[in-house]
């Protein structure tokens, strides 16, 4: 009897135990592993010391932005489902989509878009990166309200937003140049919050915005977990969550083959190099159409304060051989800071001349002082190519490896003479120039901005594109003569394609947005 | 057997170096390391190596070739001329920081464990403390205080290196300064630092010539990990580790083993050699070892 008993009551452990694990399995959410080389430094958009591709990256997933910015240019609606320009040209307004609404259900309207804005250019709110908004009317240069004057946004009705501008700008123009800064944040959560405190709330612990992803939990610089938000009103995707892990940039691409990842960030981007290891390893590599880098060498014009010098030091690099060395044959040399294949175009060429730099050498009466060149440490082998190639015309230079944030607070503070850069490029004419030659941003120390910033001014002001082409031509003519910075190359990448997920828009990833709403799982 | 043990007793009764130069073993491993000194010394000025001069014409990650031995690197610069003149930094920071570290170490050493009292519980707790933060850690945040150049690292490495040294010295002298012979120089009057320099340093000194060549090649393994993780020399400076990093990179580490695979094998050799020498050291020097 007593062994019968122990029987039944084994068999009924062992089928509730069954019937558990059965369960476990089916809530077992669907999950796309998600690779960043770098930690993001904020979940709070407006509040990211470093501004970086890293932290757009993630509140792309959770706030929500106003359009879809593809890597040709091209846009599509997001938060809004369309655009039109409004009173001459000073104004846009923006046509929500009905259907968005934030994590916690409630409706995003255009109010709160209007008092996102009124909230980060409130001087007293401790905001990063408002600059952005610097571009609307009632703002100073560093985007702060100006008191008494009257900021250029307003909800029009509930679901359409206007903007308006200090000069005319075309909707397609603004979207470009800010929608990647532009976020909207659950202005109904706070409702009774001091502008000045606003940072120091626990909501961006555990953030809730409007974006394709919902926050679940967060291992500050190391993982993310969010879940798809069922109800973005661009759809969602067939997987229900999205983890996103640090891993050093070296090892992104062995994750993917070994597959302990989905997918990384940018776009699976990779080296003609690694894409032949990619593609032994059975992963499928595309190439990309638009340029996505822009390299620089940034000059401190204080410690170089004679354009010839820099000149000299234009001429004296050999672009070419740069170019080969950084993109593997996936770029192209140039003169100008004017992404190639875009609506405006330069004419100004590149070509070496080791003669040429020395002349200017000695008529801009070069002492023979060893200048610093900052550099990432991915990039000395291309510090030591410059460096190698400056020696050869009489250039001294050492090299100082840096991370990122210290090779451009270091250049603001005047530490280095030089710097090696990449930007990620855009099809505006001043996608370059006008964040660099401002009053707010003058990073390469130039004494007097002001032949810059006027024609900068004048481009922004005018319209059409014949006359903004000709004001362009002189612009670049100009910073040709000065050389307060060296445009490198623009180059191409490689995108590995994720083995497991399909649908992914890899070249807008460079973007700073992710069309992750219609990624689907493979053979799901 | 009589014959085997006069044999041993006479080798015990040779000086240091003869005992050394029996040592079969320590003298391969000398021998190799002198003439890895000498290659590394002699062979750029007699070879005409360039270290820090890319040859475009042959590219960049170009195999080897009769031009290029050991192939080039991702700027197209001499791989072979980069191993020697890496050599020279790697060997320079190993043995220069050992030095450092046996410099500060015996002294402390010395005065902890024979004044005792205050100078032994502030010298051994200052060891303590230097020995609780994982070295690579610590290392880490001072280089990158202080700036990642060959001599800031020598610095680094030879100032954090001591408390193993000291420790040794200090457990040394603890034995030694109850001998009589110590107790008898000081009961006839001789100054602290007279007894230390003549009676017991010659007595406590032995087991730290074995650990220097071991402690070098420590220090040329630590200056590996910090250029493998980027805090290494400054570019275009070469070191055996930093040329060792480019094997981070997934198509380097798979298809192209002539870059990283000879400064691999060249810190190896050396760490192996330091430790045969270290052990050579270890027999010709200690007496009780023998005994």
């Amino acid at each position: 009897m007593r062994r019968l008993i122990a029987l039944l009551l084994a068999a009924a452990l062992t089928l509730g135990l069954t019937a558990c694990g059965g369960e476990e399995q089916a809530a077992e959410p669907v999950t796309v592993r998600y690779g960043l080389s770098n930690a993001w430094d904020s979940l709070m958009p407006y509040n990211s010391p470093s501004g970086s591709n890293y932290t757009r990256i993630i509140c792309d997933k959770i706030y929500d932005r106003l359009a879809y910015v593809h890597a040709d240019g091209t846009l599509d609606p997001r938060g809004a489902t369309g655009w039109e320009s409004a009173d001459d040209g000073m104004a846009v307004l923006f046509h929500l989509d009905e259907k968005a609404a934030f994590h916690d259900g409630t409706p995003v309207t255009a109010q709160h878009w209007a008092d996102t804005i009124s909230l980060i250019t409130d001087p007293n709110c401790p905001a990063l990166g408002r600059g952005t908004f610097s571009v609307l009317a009632g703002t100073d240069s560093n985007g702060c309200a100006l008191e008494g004057e009257r900021l250029g946004v307003e909800a029009v009705d509930e679901y359409t937003l206007k903007l308006t501008f200090k000069s005319p700008t075309t909707p397609e123009d603004f979207l470009l140049d800010k929608n990647r800064e532009l976020y909207v944040l659950p202005t109904h959560l706070l409702a009774d919050t001091d502008p000045a405190e606003v940072m120091e709330l626990d909501l961006w612990d555990a953030p809730v915005g409007s974006g394709p992803c919902k926050f679940v939990e967060e291992i500050p610089g190391s993982q993310l977990v969010l879940e798809v938000n069922q109800d973005y009103q661009l759809g969602c995707p067939d997987f229900d969550r999205l983890v996103v892990t640090v891993i050093d940039k070296s090892n992104l691409l062995p994750s993917l083959i070994s597959g302990d990842l989905d997918y990384y960030a940018f776009g699976g981007n990779v080296s003609v190099e690694d894409a032949e290891t990619a593609r032994a390893s059975g992963l499928e590599v595309a190439e990309g159409e638009v340029p996505n880098t822009f390299y620089e060498l940034m000059l401190n014009c204080q410690t170089i304060p004679s354009a010839q010098v820099r000149r000299a030091i234009d001429l004296a690099l050999d672009k070419e051989a740069l170019c080969l060395q950084s993109t593997q044959g996936l770029g192209e040399p140039t003169a100008t800071d004017v992404t190639p294949g875009a609506e405006y175009t330069c004419s100004l060429t590149w070509q070496r001349d080791v003669e040429g730099a020395r002349t200017l050498l000695e008529q801009g009466g070069y002492d023979g002082r060893t200048y610093s060149l900052a550099c990432t440490s991915n990039r000395s082998g291309l510090a030591a190519l410059m460096q190698q190639e400056l020696d050869e015309v009489g250039i001294n230079v050492t090299i100082e490896t840096v991370d990122s944030a210290a090779l451009f607070s270091g250049m603001a503070d005047g530490k280095y003479d030089m710097a090696i850069a990449s930007h990620t490029p855009g099809a505006l004419p001043l996608w370059f120039t006008a964040s660099r030659l401002s009053e707010s941003n003058n990073i390469f120390h130039i004494a007097d901005l002001e032949p810059y910033t006027y024609y900068i001014d004048q481009i922004s002001a005018s319209a059409g594109w014949e006359k903004r082409q000709v004001l362009l031509d002189k612009l670049q003519e100009l910073l040709a003569d000065q050389r307060p910075f060296i445009p490198l190359w623009f180059g191409r990448t490689l995108h590995v394609q994720s083995p497991t997920v399909d649908n992914i828009d890899y070249p807008s990833s460079s973007f700073s947005n992710e069309n992750i709403w219609a990624w689907r799982m493979k053979g799901a | 057997m009589e014959r085997g043990r006069a044999m041993e007793e006479k080798r015990l009764d040779r000086s240091p170096w003869a005992r050394f130069r029996a040592d079969r073993r320590a003298m391969v491993c000398l021998f190799v390391l002198c003439l890895e000194i000498l290659a590394v010394l002699l062979l750029p000025s007699l070879l005409g190596l360039e270290p820090n001069a890319s040859d475009l014409e042959a590219g960049f990650w170009a195999p080897p070739s009769a031009e290029h031995w050991l192939g080039t690197d991702d700027v197209g610069r001499d791989l072979l001329a980069r191993l020697l003149s890496g050599g020279q930094v790697s060997l320079f920071i190993g043995l220069s920081s050992a030095a450092i570290s046996a410099a500060l170490g015996v002294p402390l050493g010395l005065l902890a464990g024979y004044r005792r009292g205050g100078w032994e519980f502030w010298i051994m707790r200052l060891a303590d403390i230097f020995q609780t933060f994982p070295s690579i850690v610590l290392v880490l945040c001072l280089v990158t205080l202080v700036g990642p150049s060959a001599l800031n690292i020598v610095l680094v490495l030879g100032l954090l290196g001591w408390t193993g040294i000291a420790r040794l010295v200090y457990g040394n002298t603890l034995a030694v300064r109850e001998q009589e012979y110590v107790l008898a120089v000081r009961a006839l009057g001789a100054r602290t630092g007279t007894i230390l320099r003549r009676n017991v340093l010659p007595n406590v000194v032995s087991p730290v010539w074995c650990s220097i060549p071991l402690r070098a090649g420590r220090a040329i393994l630590s200056e590996s990990s910090l250029s493998f993780l980027g805090f290494g020399i400054r570019a275009p400076q070469a070191s055996w580790g930093s040329m060792i990093q480019y094997a981070s990179n997934l198509t380097v580490l798979t298809s192209r083993p002539w870059v990283w695979l000879p400064p691999g094998l060249c810190i190896i050799l050396t760490v192996l050699c330091l430790a045969g020498i270290g052990d050579g050291l270890r027999d010709a020097l200690d007496p009780r070892f023998h005994s």
